[in-house]
């Protein structure tokens, strides 16, 4: 089926004569323009802008690069591609929902009831939301495990650490947005926790004026939600593919890198499959366990079970392990501290592994920080179920 | 998948498939843009979201001292015609135990069947064990057809 | 000095107070008081005098003696000329010697209730005002001052403390902690002034004044003539009198077992009317689910929760018609509660067929999701085969 290629060396089987590409290429960089484009995890290479694409594209990949859409570096292409869904299905939804108090509940019901497939859509924006969540986990965790923050992976650290919080901000404001009154309560208590934190704390409570339902918090998170979080997630993630560019990706031991083009259609086949594989997992969730439509936000009265967000789990169980008798600004403060070293691990972590013992104690050790994680997330779950 | 099938259907053969796979993928396609675009075109039924306009039926049809019951939710309302042509609509739900109210076109007062609580047509409590009156809402008739605005919840 | 300064506030030049300056205090916050009414308009007497003797001349009532109280208040509110301004009525005096308590004290009994012992002596107050001991919500402790079970264990009547019971009650809890003023409190069934527990044929009379339907239906019922007959006060034989509860239909058999045998028909008929009403309740909760479970999807269910209230009205409305002891009067009510009930859930159910048929696009989804994987896969095979 892939036969009729002929000897032009374009990436894909287009029908396109060299005449055309010679053609744009006389008018503007396309190079440049494919080099933009593939920077988001399409192609891993560095590509020389300098030269024409067929060339350029020709000498990237006579080298041999690995598989990139093999376990475990598929982590930041799913997390890509998830995100491309959920900007699709976020401005499906926008074309519907009104950021008002009055109209906003009963907007969302407009989707989820009236629309054609708006269930659907909303259901995939959701369930996307939350498996990206936990990807940016996995992602982290593995980073983690496997000690790929040291130099000169860090800036891929970071802007993975970041990309994890910017996430839970969008899935915080989003929620806030739908005026459910289960989702409403849940961020307002998340708020609290995030508000006590000393400086950051005042910083969110500046920008968030109080918690009360007029309409300035919602139009600011529906601005923030649809317009500047989504930007701030797509440079972090140009910054995370850009890094891994420069850098190169993880070592798999034992693997087989190819080069020639062939060998990228390989992968672009692999990244087909993978997406599809992923949209039918998000499908799968959205229709055997949709999320229930709640009541609209009650103002004057507060639900009895309240709970929190559960990507904040973790922090919510630190903060109430310390000892109660330490006031509220002084434990949230220790989470700003973890939060800190969380995200600027590289450099507050320096000790790298030179002997196979010491690489072996550095890997309990991580998995022992892992664990104390994990313990924290109980922890919390536990209080917020018990009440 | 090239060595088992003899020589002259080969090309044939692989044509079809070959066709036959592009339509299968084209599918995705097709399926995307059909579910977008049913997406995107807007629904039928005239709710907007926030106003909470409740429509009540045409306003010839409800003649002076003619009450009609609403369905709207957990909060019926009756529209009623007073002899002067005016329209209003009240909540018909009884204020005593919230059962629903009937109207009673000889003397134009709203009976609740469950204490004999009377109301007037505008929503005062005439006799009874109910204390509060009934509640109003603003009446608007657009083309021929009475919209009643429900500011509740 | 407080002599001084209460000659200054007294606006008549009454003198009184010099002497008896806590009555005089009490009085000034009263009704009475207020419509310029004297200290010697009541108790006789010279009111401009400071000296005791003469003050104590011409007349002079000290009403120590309970049993001329009652005629001395009504030397003006029985005076339809003098009540005529106020739009007060004059026949206080007249039901009270009706009253039991007006008997009890004509009988020689000085310890029953005179007007003093509910309006207080000084300080009276309107009925409407809060602070007034009549006031709707104060009358069951003003009632219970005496009615705490000793007068009426005296009288040898019902052991039990009315107050007590009242307090538990429906009407007691209406009244006291939710301030619904058209709850009964002990003056709407035993009367004001003419205050005498109800007789036999009279019980119903008075429940029914507010609980119109019960009563509608209990005068077409055999029990009305037969309790006549044999003397059982009505309403109080299946109800308690003060301690009255929320009736519920679960019970309905048991009680019915009081007076009639185990294998009679009446109790069959009691227990049909219960099993309709459960029935009836049971369709409408179940309703009321299956909306909940359609709202949470979301399905349109505007339309079928105007339809619950209207299922609710009717199993209220069947509640009364109980006391027509005829199963045929409930089921009218409880038979269109159900299938309103009934209704609901066949339409619900219908459009809860969706999410089926979203599972079933499911597993064709899957059919052609995995094709297409099978497929790529099979390209992705050729393409790094074709390698050179």
């Amino acid at each position: 089926m892939t036969q009729e290629i002929s000897n032009q060396e374009s990436l894909r089987p287009v029908r396109n004569s060299p005449k055309l590409l010679e053609w744009i290429e006389r008018r503007i960089n396309l190079t440049e323009i494919f080099s933009a484009l593939t920077m988001f995890g399409l192609f891993y290479a560095e590509v020389d802008t300098s030269k024409p694409l067929a060339q350029a594209l020709r000498e990237a990949l006579a080298k041999p690069f690995p598989s990139y859409a093999r376990f475990p570096r598929v982590l930041g292409l799913l997390v890509l591609i998830l995100f491309v869904f959920e900007v699709v299905t976020g401005v499906l939804l926008a074309f519907y929902y009104q950021p008002t108090p009055q109209a906003a509940y009963e907007s969302v019901l407009i989707i989820a009831r009236d629309v054609d497939f708006g269930w659907f859509v909303r259901q995939v924006h959701i369930w996307g939301a939350q498996l990206l969540l936990i990807i940016l986990m996995v992602r982290l965790l593995r980073f983690f495990l496997q000690g790929l923050y040291r130099a000169p992976r860090e800036l891929v650290w970071i802007s993975g650490a970041l990309l994890l919080i910017v996430t839970t901000h969008l899935d915080f404001t989003g929620r806030f947005l739908s005026w459910n009154n289960d989702f409403y309560w849940s961020s307002l208590r998340a708020m609290e926790l995030l508000f006590s934190i000393p400086l950051l704390g005042s910083v969110l409570a500046f920008i968030v004026p109080g918690v009360e339902a007029h309409s300035y918090v919602l139009s600011r998170f529906y601005f923030l939600h649809i317009l500047i979080l989504p930007v701030v997630f797509w440079c972090l993630i140009y910054v995370s593919f850009s890094g891994i560019r420069r850098v190169g990706l993880s070592e798999i031991e034992g693997e087989e890198r190819r080069s020639g083009k062939r060998a990228y259609l390989g992968h672009l086949y692999a990244l087909l499959i993978l997406i599809t594989v992923i949209f039918g997992v998000v499908v799968t969730l959205s229709v055997l366990r949709p999320v229930p439509f709640g009541s609209p936000v009650d103002l004057f009265e507060t639900p009895d079970n309240i709970r929190m967000p559960w990507y904040l789990l973790a922090p919510y169980g630190f903060v109430e392990f310390l000892p109660g008798w330490l006031p509220l600004s002084v434990r949230s403060s220790c989470l700003l501290v973890l939060l800190l070293v969380f995200v600027f691990l590289p450099a507050v972590d320096r000790w790298s592994p030179t002997t196979p013992p010491q690489a072996v104690l550095r890997r309990v050790l991580n998995l022992l920080l892992v664990l104390i994680w994990i313990f924290f997330i109980y922890y919390g779950a536990a209080l917020d179920l018990g009440g | 998948m090239t060595d088992r099938v003899p020589e002259e259907s080969e090309p044939q053969r692989r044509t079809f498939l070959k066709w036959l796979t592009r339509g299968f993928l084209a599918l995705w396609g097709i399926g995307a843009v059909g579910v977008i675009a049913s997406f995107i075109r807007a629904p039928s039924m005239p709710r907007s979201a926030g106003l909470n306009i409740v429509p009540a039926g045409e306003a010839n049809s409800l003649r002076p001292g003619q009450a009609r019951l609403v369905r709207h939710g957990s909060s019926p309302l009756h529209v009623v015609r007073l002899p002067s042509d005016e329209i209003i609509a009240v909540s018909a739900l009884c204020t005593h135990f919230s059962c629903v109210l009937n109207w009673q076109p000889e003397n134009r007062t709203f009976l609740c069947p469950c204490h004999d609580g009377v109301f007037s047509a505008t929503g005062a409590v005439i006799s009874g064990l109910p204390t509060k009156a009934l509640g109003t809402f603003r009446v608007e008739v657009r083309r021929g057809e009475i919209l009643v605005h429900d500011s509740g919840n | 000095m407080l002599l001084l300064l209460l000659a200054l506030v007294s606006v008549q030049t009454e003198q009184c107070g010099l002497c008896h300056p806590e009555e005089r205090v009490e009085f000034e916050a009263s009704i009475h008081s207020q419509e310029l009414i004297q200290c010697s308009d009541c108790h006789g007497g010279n009111p401009e005098s400071v000296n005791v003797d003469d003050a104590h001349k011409g007349g002079f009532r000290d009403l120590k003696r309970r049993e001329d109280i009652p005629g001395r208040c009504a030397s003006c509110h029985s005076d339809p000329q003098r009540m005529r301004v106020y739009n007060l009525p004059t026949d206080q005096y007249a039901l009270y010697k009706i009253s039991h308590h007006g008997i009890a004290l004509a009988g020689g009994n000085t310890g029953a209730a005179v007007c003093t012992d509910c309006h207080g002596t000084h300080r009276i107050l309107q009925p409407t005002d809060p602070e007034s001991q009549v006031y709707v919500q104060n009358i069951p402790a003003m009632c219970g001052k005496c009615h705490v079970g000793s007068a009426e264990a005296a009288l040898g009547k019902h052991k039990s403390n009315p107050l007590q019971d009242y307090l538990t009650s429906v009407h007691g809890r209406e009244l006291l902690e939710n301030g619904n003023t058209k709850a009964p409190d002990c003056s709407k069934c035993h009367g004001i002034h003419g205050a005498t527990p109800p007789g036999v044929g009279d019980v119903s009379r008075i429940c029914g004044n507010c609980h119109t339907a019960a009563l509608r239906a209990f005068r077409e019922s055999p029990h009305a003539a037969a309790m006549m007959e044999a003397g059982i006060p009505e309403c109080i034989a299946c109800h308690e009198n003060h301690a009255t509860e929320s009736s519920d239909f679960h019970d309905l058999a048991e009680i019915c077992l009081d007076c009639h045998k185990l294998d009679s028909s009446q109790l069959a008929t009691g227990k049909k009317m219960e099993v309709l009403f459960s029935g009836a309740q049971e369709e409408v909760d179940r309703a009321r689910e299956v909306i909940e479970e359609a709202q949470s999807i979301p399905l349109f269910v505007e339309d079928h929760y105007a339809r619950l209230e209207q299922a609710q009205t009717y199993l209220l409305e069947a509640q009364p018609a109980v006391h027509s002891v005829s199963s045929s009067e409930v089921e009218r009510f409880t038979q269109a509660a159900r299938s309103l009930g009934e209704d609901i859930e066949a339409e619900i159910e219908g459009e809860l067929a969706e999410l089926r048929i979203r599972r079933l696009g499911l597993v064709v989804f899957w059919f052609y999701l995995l094709l297409t994987i099978w497929i790529l896969y099979r390209f992705r095979q050729n393409a790094l085969k074709e390698k050179e």
